[in-house]
């Protein structure tokens, strides 16, 4: 069931309703079924997945805390069986193309077997979910004794496709708060929901017609239009999956639940470290609690250091799919963070002037040329192949050399009319790019913090509107549904 | 319903000076809904329901008929078995290349019609590829809410039309997503709208304008934006033109089935070429008959016979006709799903009255007449008109109903030329 579906349209109000009628008792029990009916909705039989990995872990998690001497043992196991069902699931197809390519390279003649796995949805997610859970309780926090709050934790619909990827520290506990209906769960949740449809089903889907046809036929552009069409996949990437999480922390906002944000500006960050601070947040923190740390974090050597951080990059790029080109992908995001550190020393160690680095000018270019750092990971991202993204690569580095003899008529994206996306590009990527800076600059405004009763309404009737009518007969899924 | 404004860290009422206001978001409801209901009693805004954006088979085929000052008298339905058979004869009978986006007509089957019955035809073929028989329906309808009702309708079924497993509802096909802007739909919603998210959706469509006219306000919106890119945006000169070819190769995946002129052309051939170009279809058909829904072969068969009543209170002639496919696509099918499906039609036809033939006679019709398994060529298309023609002629109330149409236009067109002064 998506999100942007007549399904979930009828599916919400529905839960909702029967969750402020019913009592409190049965609220958690009412949510867990719902979630069950809305994952099943998709292939019945993954349901039995979700529903054994839960009472694996919720079974096998009390032995770490009890344990006195086999506490690594058991949160080995419990972690290798999270992994291993992961591991079937995402990664068997192309663990298999990958051994095979080895034998082919080496001159021996292998058949790839082609195993007929289809990819659960969310499994990514919830596999997470519960790896933080065994290993916080490895680490002393208490083992959760509710199973059907453990369930609901690991299940809940709003965020089980797609994350936000929680703390049950944090979700727990809020299952057991006197639950009474305030309106502000009603407006706060349908303000992000409404405002996260737009951003998906408005911004994102025209996008992803740019992008599509980019990364597909990128000999068809010039480098000046490549750009374009990778900021447009940037924007795209962005508004899909916040847009996918606005609507998920709506959604549970509808119950009186809060998940975490996601998402805070990310585009505007003026260094790697601090994009990845700002972008897809619930998944840095955890790289870096369960991956990052447990490798050694930043306590040994310098070189040991980066090492870690290449790894736990990478295989951050490998949770993003099963494929090479995510792998390069996260591999080159941990490149960058070594280089970020390597020129920060160089900057200490050449005693720049801190004055010069805290200038406003400084940092438009820093934010400015992180972003295109960024982009340029993004087409290894987006690309089908390593071969097409380096092509695609190599031809967008040839932009300087275009722009200095550089007119509108040169661009390919202004010849197409249909889809009328592709001039408009000219027109809105200026005022997406433009409203980062305007929206950081509001989120310190009390009036963008809590509007006049009067805007809210007044947006919410304007967004309705336009999702009525611009809503399409079949938005494509959401992009972070395939992880 | 009333709530206190409070601090989103605070309790409702915690700090002193808010105010009482409703929920923003019951408002906001309630004030969509009262923009949807000015909408719909006032329409302040006008739209062209003939208007769609998705240029396939089926608004090409409208858009000719409704630019078309002719009159027509006879109406071909059916899929591309039926445009397949005649205008791949029409190809070889005026020896041209024929381009199906524009070409509508039956010309050598106007030719038969007029040396069989006298008078004047003039055949609108209004058949569409993968159209079953709900789309035939629509189609119909469609046609004479243009102003151009025929007098005879030749309707050519094959099993496909009922079986098709890889098309489950009438909702499915491009010709019905066009058809239902122009056509009323509500006597045969029930039939039509069979899950509980499509009774929900078509509730919704008629309950909120907004919704109901997206696509009128999406291309009023197109419109809009394209103007306005054109002047602060106009498209290059200098450049080559971006062609339907271009953005096919691009965007493979957007409007699949859009056609532009010249995508669709059905060239004059002889009996060796034919020959060459044959194509084996049986793994198409194979999908196409492995597991049909008995649902959808009940729905289609309502979708026929209410074609066979609409027929009836139109005063419209109505012929159906079992179009010629080859014995062997009658053996992909499971055992006795053929003669089932012929006796259904047969009596759907009699029971209302109207006439039926079967064209689908193995032995008038060898592999040198098709082009696949189902489809004819010149040779068989010509073949089928002949026998078709045969058919109507030899049958006295056909025949004299097609005599009486004949007549009609002819009448009707000299009438006009007298008043018209080209006389």
């Amino acid at each position: 069931m998506l999100f942007n579906s007549l399904q979930y349209l009828v599916f919400l109000p529905t839960v909702f309703l029967l969750f402020w009628i019913i009592p409190q008792r049965l609220r958690v029990p009412l949510l867990l079924v719902s979630s069950y009916v809305f994952y099943m909705s998709w292939r019945p039989i993954y349901g039995l997945l979700i529903l054994g990995l839960t009472l694996g872990n919720f079974f096998l998690v009390p032995f770490i805390a009890r344990s006195t001497k086999h506490k690594k043992l058991w949160v080995g196991i419990v972690v290798a069986l999270n992994l291993i069902t992961l591991g079937v699931f995402k990664y068997a197809n192309f663990a298999a193309g990958t051994v095979t390519d080895c034998f082919n390279f080496f001159g021996l003649t292998v058949r790839q077997p082609h195993l007929h796995i289809i990819l659960p949805l969310g499994i990514s997610f919830f596999v997470f979910e519960f790896i933080h859970y065994a290993v916080e309780v490895y680490r002393g926090k208490p083992v959760v004794t509710s199973l059907p709050a453990f369930a609901l934790f690991a299940s809940f619909f709003p965020t089980q496709i797609a994350g936000p990827i929680k703390r049950y520290q944090d979700f727990i506990p809020q299952l057991g708060y006197p639950g009474k209906f305030k309106w502000e769960y009603l407006d706060q949740g349908m303000q992000l929901i409404l405002m996260g449809l737009f951003k998906k089903v408005i911004i994102a889907d025209n996008l992803a017609l740019v992008a599509q046809a980019g990364f597909s036929h990128p000999e068809s552009f010039s480098a000046v239009d490549l750009w374009l069409i990778t900021y447009a996949f940037a924007f795209q990437i962005f508004f899909d999956f916040a847009g996918y999480t606005d609507i998920a922390r709506g959604s549970a906002m509808l119950f009186g639940y809060k998940v975490p944000i996601n998402f805070n500006l990310p585009y505007l960050a003026a260094n790697v470290a601090d994009f990845w601070h700002r972008w897809h947040i619930s998944l840095s923190t955890w790289l870096r609690d369960y991956l990052f740390i447990p490798l050694g974090g930043s306590r040994g050597t310098r070189s040991q250091t980066y090492r870690n951080l290449f790894i736990t990059m990478a295989l951050g790029g490998l949770w993003h799919g099963a494929a090479m080109h995510f792998l390069v992908w996260g591999a080159y995001q941990g490149i960058l963070l070594i280089a970020h550190r390597e020129y920060g020393r160089a900057l200490e160690a050449a005693g720049v002037a801190e004055r010069l680095l805290k200038s406003k000018i400084y940092h438009a270019l820093s934010v400015v040329f992180t972003f295109h750092l960024v982009c340029i990971g993004w087409v290894f991202f987006r690309a089908d192949t390593i071969a097409a993204a380096n092509q695609m690569v190599l031809k967008m580095l040839t932009a300087p050399a275009e722009l200095l003899h550089f007119s509108l008529r040169q661009l390919a994206v202004l010849q197409i009319r249909d889809p009328l996306i592709f001039p408009a590009l000219l027109l809105i990527l200026p005022v997406l790019m433009i409203s980062q800076p305007i929206v950081n600059w509001l989120n310190g405004k009390r009036f963008y913090q809590s509007p006049p009763w009067a805007v809210q309404v007044g947006v919410m009737v304007a967004l309705m509107c336009l999702l009525t009518v611009f809503s399409p007969d079949t938005s494509p899924r959401f992009i972070y549904f395939q992880f | 319903m009333v709530t206190e404004r409070q601090n989103p860290d605070g309790d409702a009422g915690a700090q002193p000076g808010w105010r009482l206001h409703p929920s923003a978001f019951v408002v906001g409801v309630v004030l969509f809904a009262l923009v949807n209901a000015y909408l719909s009693f006032f329409t302040p805004v006008h739209f062209d329901r003939f208007n769609f954006p998705y240029r396939g088979w089926a608004w090409w085929a409208l858009n000719d008929l409704r630019r078309s000052p002719d009159v027509h008298n006879v109406a071909l339905l059916g899929s591309s078995l039926t445009i397949s058979a005649i205008s791949s004869c029409d190809a070889n009978y005026l020896g041209r290349p024929l381009d199906l986006t524009s070409y509508h007509r039956a010309t050598y089957l106007d030719h038969r019609l007029r040396t069989t019955f006298g008078g004047m035809f003039n055949t609108y073929d209004l058949a569409l590829p993968g159209a079953m028989p709900s789309d035939a329906y629509f189609s119909l309808r469609a046609m004479v809410n243009c102003a151009h009702r025929p007098d005879v309708v030749i309707y050519g079924v094959a099993p496909r039309d009922f079986l098709d497993s890889t098309l489950s509802s009438p909702l499915d096909t491009e010709a019905f997503r066009y058809f239902r802007r122009l056509v009323n739909l509500d006597d045969v919603s029930r039939a039509l709208f069979r899950t509980p998210m499509a009774k929900i959706n078509w509730w919704l469509e008629r309950q909120v304008y907004l919704y109901g006219n997206a696509l009128d306000f999406q291309l009023k919106f197109g419109d809009w934006s394209n103007r306005v890119l054109a002047r602060i945006l106009p498209r290059p000169a200098s450049r080559p033109a971006f062609t339907f070819w271009d953005r096919e190769r691009l965007l493979p995946g957007y409007k699949p089935a859009e056609l532009c002129p010249g995508s669709v052309i059905i060239s004059p051939a002889d009996q060796a070429t034919c020959s060459k170009g044959f194509k084996n279809n049986t793994r198409e058909y194979q999908d196409r008959y492995r597991s049909p829904d008995l649902h959808t072969y009940r729905t289609q068969l309502y979708f026929l016979k209410q074609l066979l009543q609409f027929c009836r209170k139109e005063r419209i002639e109505l012929i159906v006709v079992n179009m010629p496919i080859s014995f062997y696509n009658t053996t992909l099918m499971a055992p006795g799903e053929y003669p089932r499906f012929v006796q259904h039609v047969r009596t759907a036809c009699f029971e209302h009255g109207v006439t039926y033939y079967d064209l689908a006679e193995f032995d008038q019709y060898r592999w040198s007449d098709y082009h696949d398994s189902v489809h004819l060529n010149p040779f068989g298309g010509k073949k089928f008109v002949d026998r078709l023609v045969d058919y109507l002629a030899a049958d006295r109330q056909v025949s004299q109903a097609m005599a009486l149409a004949g007549k009609e236009l002819e009448r009707y067109v000299m009438a006009s030329s007298n008043r018209n002064g080209t006389l």
